[in-house]
């Protein structure tokens, strides 16, 4: 570990929980429920051991940075555990590839399931992950990365599936990158982990979000003692966040389409009687539309809360009859800039509305 | 044609008999025994006093026998467990997660093969049986007395764990117990594994407990169809009941929860059920006890089956109250339970709950000496608007803005909680019959049929119209009232990735028994 300038810090079995809690908020329901991988990370790190962190800035320049995750459906990886080789045959593959060894892994999004891929395996490997993410959220599509507005080359990305099967994939613009590992994905089952954005320690320092881990886990934390000690409601602890509780009503129709091979949809929520708010999702949440005007849109980050058990409800298990708040947090700074709002903003994914946040 | 509901808890076993019109015709309570067929026995003894046991046609069980089993890891078989996954999965391992007692009980061991499906309901092309019986054989090494089985993708696909257990009747008898998850249902890998090795476990259990019911009715003259309720509110014959145990998991919550509303005669409420050690409040929307929205857990395992959405108090006529000078009194959560009628003080013990306070306060019909129990009249007073205040609160969080749902009260202790409609001016109110709700709400049980497919969604309204059909069709042939039958659940979800509009759509279609019926 001579490439790390400081000491590492741990995360422990009993971080987990309140890590599980802080990524479904920030994955704006996506990410993936992180249900099973909580349970693995658990059960990894009570075998090797606690996972390390590092922060950005104690990555030496030329050490190798891998961004990690799974791309699939959450209904198929409900259902296809991995075989825990995916990602030491991804490190492999990429060590090979650059003939150097990688000095630390970061989840590519900070959202659900996906913040919790690396655990297991730097808890395994004992390999660092990075304090941070590549999205500060979580999003649909690969090239909606940080690293693509930071100008990192995307290229090569690597690709493998839970039987053994895997890729190194070349593309000329992240968009075109998306596009082909999407399609791998679907004929692997639909289920797969992949790294892009291999990148160097200097480069992670200007093309990550530093600190994601770190306030998944201190949200986690407050909703935590929010749910047992009752103190501090939903809305005071939102606003304590720099966000806000928009509406409180039950889900009463959940219409859902495959549109380019994702999950896409509307949820209907009805807030009081005649009167309904649509959140619009791809993946993650997207859009409220309440009276015919949008009242949140991405980037900010969109969570529909159970505010009985103050958990954030992942897009997969949204059911009708739900009660529901509908929040709105402010987006990571980076998609707040001009570059930032063509690339994930509400016309990025054609909702006809200008971002504002509110 | 009569129907008897049964409701047997862990401290009590109520009976009610009602006829076809759902009039109640007789009913009885005594105490819940080890073997549990004394206990039945003696409630069919008291009821068929008054009613002519060839008059019933249908006999309806309710209990909470399976949950206690695993909260207590009593009886449990053994179970080795087969994964049938391409990917073999190692983590999580078996079990993991779960209070050490229940899996040092119920798991004897773990094996993973090539095997199951991908997401479009296509065949692992790796499936090989010889590696399947290496895998059954290293099982029953280790002792398993039953095996669950469980691919990926099951609901999609069962044909392969059919092969399985074809292979394991060869191996171990046909007499060997044997769970295949496609059998217990639900997307999710780990819950249905959950579900399916509890399932397993739980086979003795069932079969001892209710086994000889039927020759027991039979004693009795009683040549009645024999059925549970199962978790959804709706009936399992108990061939079934004793194979899918799992099924009936939360069946006793949701009695109670329906029993309650039946008795007052409405569709939508707030039911707060108050026994001896804790008090369960929960929502019936629409006939139906509102289920929870994170996986169920039973014992802190996570499960499938839907579960009622609870919120669980410790407060119960047996709570232990304790004075304390600076914070007033404090009610629970440490409870006398089964020793109520040798520790409090209106029966002469030396310990003060919740029941003396009723007592001194007027609202219980005990007639033991009041003199014995050492607490004013105000104090008794001043504790019962205590607990009314705690139990309102949780109902106000619990039904949410649905401010004109009424408030049913029943259970044992109920007349505890009078306070709620009057100082605390809730809506609703305590059925005479509130003690045996439960045993009602088995009696008045629904039958239920679900369709559960991966389609084409292409022509969604079409398809989704021929399921719901389906469904309502299965229902009836089971006996519901094809009047009354409805869709109670539908969901269409579609798989992300696949081609051809592909959705896993669930559809439960469940109504009313038609009277009188031989179902």
């Amino acid at each position: 570990m001579h490439l790390l300038k400081t000491k590492l810090r741990h995360i422990h079995v009993s971080d987990l929980d309140a890590l599980a809690l802080g990524a479904n908020v920030l994955g704006s329901g996506g990410g993936g429920d992180p249900a099973y991988d909580l349970l693995i990370a658990k059960e990894q790190i009570e075998t090797y051991g606690p996972a390390p962190i590092c922060s950005v800035q104690d990555l030496a320049d030329d050490s190798l940075v891998m961004p990690i995750g799974y791309m699939g459906a959450p209904l198929v990886s409900l259902e296809l555990l991995p075989s825990m080789e995916e990602f030491p045959q991804l490190i492999a593959m990429v060590e090979k590839y650059f003939d150097c060894s990688v000095q630390a892994i970061i989840p590519f999004e900070v959202g659900g399931s996906n913040l919790f891929a690396p655990f297991a395996v730097a808890s395994q490997l004992q390999l660092p992950i990075v304090d941070g993410d590549t999205m500060g959220r979580a999003f649909p599509q690969m090239h909606m990365s940080y690293c693509n507005l930071a100008s990192i080359s995307c290229s090569p990305a690597f690709i493998v599936d839970s039987v053994g099967s895997g890729a190194i994939v070349k593309a000329k613009t992240p968009i075109e990158m998306e596009r082909y590992l999407r399609a791998l994905t679907a004929s692997m089952g639909a289920s797969t982990a992949v790294c892009t954005f291999p990148m160097t320690g200097t480069q992670a320092q200007k093309a990550i979000i530093s600190g994601t881990l770190s306030l998944a886990l201190k949200w986690g934390k407050e909703l935590q003692d929010a749910k047992y000690h009752k103190e501090i409601s939903l809305a005071e602890l939102l606003d304590k966040w720099g966000g806000r509780c928009h509406f409180q009503g039950v889900v009463s129709d959940i219409e859902s389409s495959l549109e380019g091979a994702f999950l896409s949809g509307k949820i209907t929520i009805a807030i009081e009687e005649g009167k309904n708010a649509y959140v619009y999702y791809q993946n993650e949440f997207l859009a409220v539309e309440y009276a015919g005007q949008f009242i949140a849109t991405t980037p900010d980050i969109l969570v529909l809360f159970d505010e009985e058990s103050f958990q954030a409800i992942p897009v997969e298990r949204v059911q009708y009859g739900l009660k529901v708040t509908i929040c709105s947090l402010l987006a990571p700074a980076p998609w707040l800039t001009s570059a930032g709002l063509e690339l994930v903003g509400p016309q990025a994914f054609g909702y006809p509305t200008q971002y504002k946040h509110h | 044609m009569y129907t008897l509901g049964i409701d047997i808890g862990g401290t009590h076993t109520d009976g009610i008999i009602i006829n076809h019109a759902g009039q109640k015709l007789a009913w009885a309570k005594t105490a819940t025994t080890t073997p549990l067929t004394e206990g039945v026995q003696k409630l069919i003894a008291q009821l068929t006093q008054s009613v002519n046991p060839a008059q019933i046609g249908n006999v309806i069980l309710g209990t909470t026998h399976a949950t206690n089993a695993i909260l207590e890891a009593k009886g449990l078989l053994k179970v080795g467990l087969l994964r049938l996954s391409d990917s073999l999965p190692k983590s999580p391992t078996v079990g993991f997660g779960w209070p050490s007692l229940l899996k040092n009980a119920a798991i004897a061991g773990m094996e993973s093969t090539f095997g199951g499906y991908d997401f479009n309901g296509r065949p692992s092309s790796r499936f090989n049986r010889s590696q399947v019986q290496k895998a059954i054989a290293k099982l029953l090494d280790q002792k398993a007395e039953a095996i669950s089985v469980v691919s990926a993708f099951a609901t999609i696909n069962g044909s392969q764990e059919n092969e399985v257990a074809e292979i394991i009747a060869a191996m171990a008898g046909n007499n060997f117990p044997v769970t295949l998850s496609h059998q217990i249902g639900g997307i999710g890998f780990i819950e249905r594994e959950n579900a399916t090795l509890l399932n397993s476990a739980l086979k003795n259990v069932m079969s001892e407990g209710f086994g000889s019911i039927a020759a027991l009715l039979l004693q009795y003259r009683i040549k009645a169809s024999l059925w549970m309720t199962q978790n959804n509110g709706s009936i399992v014959n108990m061939e079934e009941a004793i194979a899918f145990p799992i099924k009936t998991i939360g069946a006793g919550l949701t009695n109670s929860f329906i029993g309650a509303t039946k008795l007052v005669g409405v569709a939508d409420a707030v039911v707060v059920d108050i026994g001896g050690t804790s008090t369960d409040i929960g929502v019936v929307e629409g006939g139906y006890a509102r289920t929870s929205l994170h996986a169920a857990t039973i014992g802190g395992i996570a499960l499938h089956c839907a579960l009622p959405d609870i919120l669980s108090l410790p407060l119960g006529g047996g709570s232990i109250l304790n004075h304390c000078p600076t914070s007033g009194w404090q009610i629970g959560p440490h409870s006398v339970a089964k020793e109520l009628t040798q520790l409090s003080q209106v029966f002469g013990g030396s310990t003060l709950t919740l029941t003396d306070a009723g007592v001194v306060a007027g609202k219980l019909p005990i007639a033991n000496d009041r003199t014995k129990i050492f607490l004013t009249v105000q104090e008794g007073d001043k504790i019962l608007s205590q607990i009314c205040h705690t139990i309102h609160r949780a109902v106000i969080r619990l039904r949410g803005k649905k401010q004109d749902l009424p408030v049913i009260v029943v259970g044992g202790a109920a007349p505890l909680l009078q306070k709620l409609y009057t100082e605390f001016q809730l809506a609703g109110t305590m059925p005479e019959l509130g003690g045996i709700a439960n045993a009602f709400g088995a009696a008045l049980a629904e039958v239920s049929a679900s369709v559960n497919v991966v389609v084409s969604l292409d022509n969604r309204e079409k398809t989704l119209n021929e399921l719901k059909e389906q469904a309502l069709r299965k229902a009836c042939e089971k006996g519901a009232d094809p009047a009354k039958v409805r869709i109670a659940q539908l969901s269409a979800y579609p798989l992300t990735y696949a081609s051809g509009n592909l959705a896993k759509v669930s559809v439960l279609a469940s109504g009313p028994r038609l009277f009188p019926c031989q179902i």
